[in-house]
């Protein structure tokens, strides 16, 4: 087990930068997912951890060794590929020995091993057949499999699950945090889909164009996001955006959107870093956007007129698309609501809820109380 | 198991340091396949050098000396062109190249499309036994098909191309024979090649009405180009530097292509490097330009051929 | 597709059938019949023809045995040096830049004909040192000049002064000369072929045996060649049967002459220069019989493929 630093990295090609000016630490033993649109960076950052890819400038340490120069084989790591990468022409079981053979690992302390990792994967009956003749699962997990064997300082996984179903991908979601608990070695996980980054992760890192953007807790990036990419990242549906322009009148602030205005409670976070600003961007989630029927107890909400567009029923919830004076606003609601398309309703907007965004650099404007800083301090989770 | 911290590990590495030490792990590498390729080149290059050379220089002299010593002269080159039948013999290759180049190219995709689309019993087997036929060894054919050519041949004049219209001195008589000798390969590479086709597609011409002869003239050759183009190389550069096929089978010197000529070159100048080097290079010419401007269709080709298969 | 009329399969497939029967079935059983019968295929002479390959009696100047360890030495040695070359060629071009380059560099001699092969082959390997590069090189590390395509030293002179008919008869100078320059031509095949097989293993398999603690020469152990196996077998496959086929490159550059005939060129020299057609057959039917066991294991292999696929 290990704990990983990256500082100041960069990876650049001659033509673009994968990776820009990197610095993060990942704690022993945290569940840390990188997240990010296609083409951020997230496997480049991962594979120059791995020493599968040169590093460009600054330096990574797993632990307190510096590993630039350290060949792959010797950083004591292993990686879950997204194709799993399974060795066609050896069985299950050798396809996970075959790291410990190559370390010289005595041959009954290999049995045990693979035994038992095959054992807590449920994969004993398949350790006698090629990888050809296994489900996807299945592969998934030989390929996690041969990476349990070795026992590694540190885990790296990118984007296992996306070459499974639905079903099998929320089911493996679970038995991943599991194995990390009980496991307790330090995992980094590459993950394009943002709920795979917030169920598992103990802290998040949000990638963009090669830049770290915010690295949290998934509350806190939920509920503190730093900046306008963040937030409409995080969280699905994503934010509902608009610009507005801010009316001071005494102490009381105003947001005036066209066709509606929201009232601005001065003291919440939100607005603390307002200063003399008068354009701003705001964001709301579909979820603070409230059916008035159903609006939970205790927030306070502005009632707005709206024409239904469209509406899609999940089941549990409903997506409302709803046009506020010329504004398109997503709405999750109670699937009880009387929305129907066509129709003209009221909602209620949780102006307590919203996000304020500098309208040039989408800067968050929200000052936030000491401990839950937009880049938190690395924090473990305990294993249990 | 925990990370051993070594310590005085090092410090980050320049940019310059890491591209010095690259280079030199991998030094190896370069020697060994720059020194490969320099080797396998050499014979090459010595003939092209040499047959620009001055005889009496290629006579007492390697051709290494030229390197330093040009003697630059066209002379052998015209000497080669002024040889009774030169021109008229690279005329002859390329008649004899071209049609049955064409024709093995139409009649096994015909083949091929039919193995790898309808089903038919023992379509499988019959695939096996004609390439089972690719080890047939050349030469044992030879005898009977002389004998055959010489039953079947038709004494009438071939307009424009010239010799007879079927047998010994025929150009038909060499287009079928080749045509015959390359149909093993072409249709193992073309069965492979359609037959990784996805099924869906002639599903779903075959719902929409198409005939065999429509999926196969607008489906199945327009998406084989590749496969098609490195099979047209191949048989084009088979039949090209074929010998022996031309020996035995073309009995009208009129209608001998360059190898045969410049066999015959061989066997009358002995040891004449000078005109000899520069047939070698004449005959060459025209299978290295169509390898260079084509070269990605061969690896293509073998691709289709071998590894799929 | 269902409701196809049963013949229209064979419809598209009677040219390649009329042709494949005509040029390549045909012949082998007009061989076979005439391996029967006498020289000038007259009258029947029961196994004599393969009796006299068996004896030996070196009469018609033809060492029958000779030829056969010939053919032999061919086939070990030829794919024993084409095939790993081309393979270690295709693991490190591949790590290089200008791969394309050194692949072409490689490949290039594959479209030389034989003629022209031979051409400048004997060029090469001339004697007089001051003309042919190889006896230059030699020289320059003190050696005699060899003639490499007429000597039977080598090997055989130290081992023992022992006739030609022993079994390490064909370790000559001048056979290994030959095999060399098939080598020369076809490592460019061996090497595309098996660098298309390459690029086909995918490159995280490699990155997951490099952190999997596996050494660069681990991984081409323990994983490049047993997933590149397939496509081994293919090349060898395809090298074995030409060397067994090997004709054009000995014809053209020794004749056969000074002992390095081989199975194909006596056949050739048989049937069309000693008129002897009975022996020659005997000798084709010889050559396809060996070929044969090659050919039921590449069928074998293809079957295997088919059924997993
Ligand atoms: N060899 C290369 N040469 C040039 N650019 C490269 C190279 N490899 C990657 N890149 C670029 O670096 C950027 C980051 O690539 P990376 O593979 O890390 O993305 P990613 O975040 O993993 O995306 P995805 O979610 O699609 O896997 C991309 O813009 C990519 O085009
Ligand atoms: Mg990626």
């Amino acid at each position: 087990m290990a704990s990983v630093t990256f500082e100041n990295v960069t990876r650049q090609y001659p033509d673009n930068i994968a990776v820009n000016n990197l610095s993060m630490e990942v704690a022993d033993g945290e569940f840390l997912v990188l997240v990010g649109p296609s083409g951020c960076g997230k496997s480049t950052t991962l594979r120059m951890l791995a020493g599968l890819e040169s590093i460009s400038s600054g330096r990574i340490l797993i632990g307190d060794r510096v590993v630039n120069n350290v060949a792959a084989r010797d950083r004591d790591i292993a990686m879950v590929f997204q194709s799993y990468a399974l060795y066609p022409h050896m069985s299950v079981r050798d396809n996970m020995a075959f790291g410990l053979e190559l370390r010289k690992v005595p041959k009954d302390e290999i049995k045990r091993r693979v035994d038992e990792a095959a054992a807590i994967l449920g994969i004993e009956p398949l350790l006698g057949r090629k990888p050809r003749a296994l489900s996807g699962g299945q592969r998934q997990r030989v390929a996690l499999g041969r990476a349990i064997v070795r026992d590694p300082a540190v885990f790296l996984l990118d984007e296992p699950l996306s070459n499974l179903d639905a079903k099998l991908r929320v089911q493996t979601r679970a038995e991943l945090t599991k194995l990390h608990q009980r496991l307790g070695t330090t995992f980094i996980y590459v993950t394009h889909d943002q709920v795979e980054a917030m169920t598992m992760a103990t802290r998040i890192a949000v990638l963009d164009k090669g830049v770290l953007q915010q690295l949290g807790t998934p509350r806190e990036l939920y509920e503190h996001p730093r900046n306008r990419f963040v937030a409409g990242f995080i969280g699905s549906p994503s934010m509902n955006f608009f610009d507005a322009r801010v009316e001071r009148d005494g102490a009381a602030l105003r947001l005036i959107a066209p066709g509606f205005t929201l009232p601005l409670a001065a003291e919440t976070a939100p607005a603390a870093g307002l200063g003399d600003r008068t354009e701003v961007t705001v964001g709301i989630r579909p979820e603070h956007v409230y059916d008035p029927r159903f609006r939970p107890a205790e927030t306070r909400a502005t009632d707005l007129p709206a024409t239904v567009e469209l509406t899609e029923l999940m089941g549990n919830e409903m997506f409302v698309h709803l046009d506020v004076h010329g504004t398109p606003l997503l709405a999750r609601v109670d699937p009880r609501t009387a929305a129907r398309p066509g129709e003209s309703i009221s909602v209620a907007l949780d102006h307590d809820r919203v996000h304020l965004f500098d309208k040039a650099t989408g800067e968050s404007l929200a000052k936030y109380p000491e401990g839950s800083a937009p880049v938190s301090e690395p924090k473990a989770r305990v294993a249990t | 198991m925990t990370a051993v911290p070594v310590s005085g590990a090092p410090a980050a590495p320049r940019e310059e340091s890491n591209a010095a030490r690259r280079l030199l792990t991998r030094a190896p590498i370069h020697i060994i396949v720059i020194g490969l390729v320099v080797l396998w080149s050499v014979p090459t290059i010595a003939l092209l050098i040499s047959s620009f050379r001055d005889p009496t220089a290629i006579a007492s002299s390697g051709w290494w000396n030229a390197l330093t010593d040009w003697d630059f002269t066209l002379s052998n080159y015209e000497r080669v062109l002024d040889q009774r039948g030169m021109g008229r013999a690279f005329m002859n290759s390329l008649l004899i190249a071209v049609p049955s180049t064409l024709l093995v190219l139409l009649v096994a995709s015909m083949a091929a499309y039919a193995i790898a689309w309808m089903d038919f019993k023992g379509r499988n087997a019959l695939f096996l036994v004609m390439v089972a036929l690719l080890v047939v060894p050349l030469q044992m054919t030879l005898i009977p098909v002389l004998r055959l050519y010489n039953e079947l041949a038709i004494d009438v004049e071939m307009p424009i191309i010239g010799g007879r219209l079927f047998g010994t001195s025929s150009f038909a008589g060499i287009w079928l024979a080749h045509a015959g000798y390359g149909l093993p390969f072409a249709i193992y590479l073309l069965r492979n090649f359609f037959g990784s086709l996805p099924r869906d597609l002639f599903e779903s011409a075959y719902l929409d009405g198409a005939s065999d002869a429509k999926v196969f003239f607008r489906i199945v050759l327009p998406l084989s180009t590749p496969a098609l183009a490195a099979l047209a190389i191949f048989q084009f550069l088979w039949v090209w530097n074929d010998l022996l096929v031309a020996l035995i089978l073309l009995g009208d010197p009129d209608l001998a292509p360059m190898t045969l000529n410049i066999t015959n070159l061989v066997s009358s100048f002995g040891s004449q490097y000078q005109l000899l080097t520069a047939a070698a290079f004449i005959s060459m010419a025209v299978p290295l330009v169509i390898f260079f401007a084509l070269q990605r269709y061969f690896v293509q080709g073998i691709l289709a051929g071998a590894v799929k298969g | 597709m269902a409701g196809r009329n049963p013949w229209t399969p064979w419809l598209w497939m009677s040219p390649a059938i009329i042709l494949l029967t005509a040029f390549l079935v045909y012949p082998v059983i007009d061989t076979l019949r005439r391996s029967f019968l006498d020289a000038r295929s007259n009258s029947w002479v029961g196994f004599d023809n393969y009796q006299f390959i068996i004896d030996n009696p070196q009469t018609l100047a033809a060492n029958t045995h000779s030829a056969l360890l010939n053919n032999a030495l061919w086939l070990i040695a030829f794919p024993l040096l084409a095939v790993p070359l081309g393979l270690i060629l295709a693991v490190l071009t591949s790590r290089v830049k200008y791969e394309a380059a050194a692949k072409a560099g490689i490949f290039i001699p594959m479209a030389i004909s034989f003629v022209a092969a031979g051409v400048i082959w004997k060029f090469m390997f001339e004697f007089n040192a001051n003309i042919g590069t190889v006896n230059a090189v030699t020289g320059g590390v003190g050696l005699d000049p060899t003639a490499w395509l007429q000597d039977r030293g080598g090997l055989q002179t130290w081992l023992t002064d022992a006739g030609p008919d022993q079994w390490w008869g064909p370790l000559q100078i001048n056979n290994f000369a030959l095999i060399f320059v098939a080598t020369w031509m076809w490592t460019g095949f061996s090497l595309v072929v098996l660098s298309a097989g390459l690029k086909s293993i995918s490159t995280e398999m490699l990155e997951a045996a490099r952190v999997d603690g596996a050494t660069e020469w681990q991984i081409f152990r323990r994983i490049i060649i047993p997933v590149l196996s397939p496509t081994i077998a293919v090349v060898t496959t395809t090298l074995v049967i030409q060397s067994l086929k090997v004709f054009d490159l000995v014809w053209v550059m020794s004749g056969g002459r000074f002992d390095t005939d081989v199975v194909a060129t006596l056949f050739f020299k048989q049937s069309f220069i000693a008129g002897h057609f009975g022996i020659g057959a005997a000798l084709a039917v010889v050559l396809l019989l060996a070929v044969v066991p090659v050919m039921v294991v590449s069928i074998r292999r293809f079957q295997f493929q088919e059924e997993t696929r």
